[in-house]
């Protein structure tokens, strides 16, 4: 535990990420310390995904080193992907189970004491109890990414990466979505990433912004409504 | 160690039961198989000298291709519904996903067997359900789903999933299926006997071999 | 560089040129065979070299899975495509060969076997690294092929030994040789041995640098990416 304030949470340490017909991700230098929410955005294709599933060592970077809590993930024993939750744009369902059982297997693999009642339990955080008992290809897209939201943190993480958790969300969901991560996910080190960034700005700390070319930007929220209002005036 | 066990068989649990829910596998394989026995049946002419070996030969066969597809629609599936990645992002070390696959493969293929044999038994009119049979079959079973869930976990990532398994696996196997249709032919035989301990000894040495190096190449097929 | 290929090219036309004439000129013609015969010549040495590549294939697969440094994938890749050159063309010169001597194009015996199943080893090697779009997957996929055919082709060939020996074999095995004293005949066998030796290593020396010159122009490619962004943020 004392791990997690010794080393900042997340550390990008000259990162790149090249594809063969595209970069998209080019000497990433990003500290996220431990508590901090940032918010990443930018236009499609500057890489905001791959930031994801780079941070949560489901891509290897081409170049540098990806630490978090001073462990780089990619070389390290699995046993550290217990530290992240990670969401993505596939939300790793198996479609012909029920959310129950999709929560169950995942609980398991992750070690969760006592999984049914901790199934209950996030099943309650995101309202989907009573869909619990259903298979999953007969779920909307809307309960599905709640699934996958529960899926994501269910051996609660402190690092939690969400790649646009409110895509395809109505505005309940998306309430309900800002109240977990802001109440129920208080102390947790957060990083996602959205298009709706007035509903985002309020829940976090940190903004980072992407370009197409390749450039990042972070910055606090402060500085973030300073830059906007100036840019108003 | 236990935990280790323990999230092997979480793996291969979560298969079966997925199978279970759908069943897709176990039906097309079923239906091809007994489909290609049949006409391998009435294809081969009928002597009584060969009928050990011609029975030996169809049911490995038969065997071969039940494999190939079970290896292949395992990891088509993971592919499809929750991609490699869902399985990476778990905390637990590759080649317990790789030895979950096996098992998982190796109780449906053990399961097409158990319904293939007797029918066997019935069309060839041999003496199919014997212990040796059985211990034969399941050595090489074993070795013969070590190899494909390698080569399927391999086969799935490229482009051209299905020429890449068959070109990779059937080669692969042709050892350990020498070996089985050699020990199967002699344990049918009435007049055997001695060296029958030795055969499956040898299959099993075999079987041992490939899931070891199988199980250590894993790691490096699912890297990222 | 370019001398050198020169020089070595020079060698192998003069040593394969020898062959040729001693293979086709000096030696005597065989009593039994014929002029048939002196195919053997060509297809012995191809045949032992095809055993060459599996070797490497084995060894720089593992160097290269445990180093990771693409100068051992370009030498496992070039001896495998070397490999499948020298098996085929061992495959087709020994099928003439036994034509006429055995009165078969085929047969099954372990050495033919594991020969052919090496072939479609190597083809397998190939085709995973034609349908494998990224550079890194293609390394670390052909390594693994690369690793589990070479021993294959080993347990092929103990397999077929054991198995299959219920039918009799027509020949000793391609590497007897009747009249093997005859001096001229062994002149023949060595020459020719070092003619196709010198090619063999000619061209997976020749191949391997084209494919690590081909990683470099890869690797510079990014380097200069790299400087045309520093630059232009500066």
């Amino acid at each position: 535990m004392t791990n997690q304030f010794k080393y900042a949470a997340i550390e990008c340490d000259n990162v790149s990420k090249h594809y063969i017909s595209e970069r998209a991700l080019d000497h990433l230098d990003i500290s996220i310390k431990t508590g901090e929410r940032l918010l990443v955005i930018g236009p499609n294709g500057s890489g905001k995904s791959t930031l994801i599933n780079v941070i949560g060592g489901l891509i290897r970077p081409t170049k540098g080193i990806i630490r978090i809590h001073g462990v780089d993930i990619h070389k390290s024993n699995p046993e550290h992907r217990k530290t992240i939750g990670i969401l993505t744009h596939r939300p790793f369902l198996y479609e012909d189970f029920t959310g129950r059982e999709n929560l169950t297997f995942f609980g398991k693999l992750f070690n969760v004491p006592n999984v049914s009642y901790r199934i209950e339990e996030i099943a309650d955080l995101f309202t989907i109890s009573h869909l619990l008992d259903r298979r999953v290809s007969l779920l909307s897209h809307g309960n599905r990414k709640r699934l996958g939201m529960a899926r994501t943190i269910i051996h609660d993480p402190n690092v939690i990466l969400l790649d646009e958790p409110d895509s395809g969300l109505d505005t309940h969901s998306l309430d309900e979505l800002a109240r977990t991560l802001g109440q129920t996910l208080q102390s947790k080190t957060i990083v996602l990433t959205s298009h709706n960034v007035d509903w985002a700005l309020p829940l976090v700390t940190d903004v980072l912004q992407l370009s197409t070319r390749q450039e990042a930007l972070k910055i606090s929220i402060q500085e973030y409504h300073s830059l906007h209002e100036l840019r108003k005036s | 160690m236990k935990t280790y066990l323990t999230q092997v068989w979480d793996i291969s649990y979560k298969d079966i039961r997925l199978e279970m829910r759908t069943r897709q596998m176990a039906v097309s394989v079923l239906v091809i198989v007994i489909a290609l026995m049949i006409v391998t049946n009435l294809a081969i002419p009928k002597s009584v000298d060969a009928t050990f070996t011609t029975t030996a030969t169809v049911i490995w066969l038969c065997i071969l291709i039940a494999s190939f597809m079970v290896v292949m629609r395992n990891f088509v599936i993971e592919y499809d519904q929750i991609g490699f990645h869902g399985l990476i992002m778990c905390p637990v070390p590759r080649d317990a996903i790789y030895l979950g696959k096996v098992v998982s493969n190796l109780i449906f293929l053990l399961v097409i067997e158990s319904i293939l044999f007797p029918l066997s038994s019935i069309l060839f009119d041999v003496p199919l359900l014997t212990p040796t049979v059985a211990a034969i079959t399941g050595m090489a079973t074993i070795g013969i789903v070590a190899a494909g869930t390698l080569f399927a976990a391999i086969s799935v990532n490229t482009k051209a999933r299905e020429i890449m398994l068959p070109v990779l696996f059937f080669p692969a196997v042709i050892p350990i299926v020498l070996a089985a249709v050699d020990a199967t032919q002699n344990a049918l035989n009435p007049s055997y006997g001695a060296n029958i301990l030795e055969d499956i000894g040898v299959l099993a040495a075999l079987s041992l071999a490939i899931i070891a190096t199988s199980a250590i190449l894993f790691n490096f097929a699912v890297d990222e | 560089m370019l001398l050198q290929n020169r020089i070595m090219l020079g060698l192998i036309l003069i040593a394969m040129m020898s062959a040729l004439y001693l293979i086709f000129i000096m030696v005597p013609t065989d009593v039994n065979l014929g002029v048939s015969q002196r195919i053997f010549y060509i297809h012995v040495p191809l045949a032992v070299l095809s055993l060459i590549p599996p070797i490497i294939v084995f060894i720089t697969s593992i160097l290269y899975l445990v180093r990771r440094s693409p100068q051992w994938d370009a030498l496992a890749h070039s001896s495998v495509e070397v490999g499948l050159l020298f098996t085929t063309l061992a495959l087709v010169t020994g099928s003439i060969w036994a034509r006429p001597t055995w009165g078969v194009w085929w047969t099954w015996d372990p050495v033919l076997t594991t020969f052919l199943i090496l072939w479609l080893v190597y083809l397998g090697y190939l085709l995973i690294r034609s349908y494998t779009a990224e550079p890194d997957k293609r390394a670390r996929f052909s390594a693994i092929v690369g690793i589990l055919g070479s021993i294959n082709a080993l347990a092929v060939y103990l397999a077929s030994e054991l198995w299959r020996t219920i039918h009799p074999d027509k020949v000793i095995g391609p590497a007897a040789e009747e009249n093997a004293l005859d001096p001229a005949i062994q002149l023949g066998i060595l020459v020719s041995f070092i003619a196709i030796l010198l090619l063999f290593a000619y061209t997976i020396i020749f191949r391997t640098r084209l494919h690590s010159a081909v990683n470099q122009i890869g690797s510079l490619r990014d380097q200069i990416d790299d400087l045309v962004y520093r630059i232009s943020n500066k």
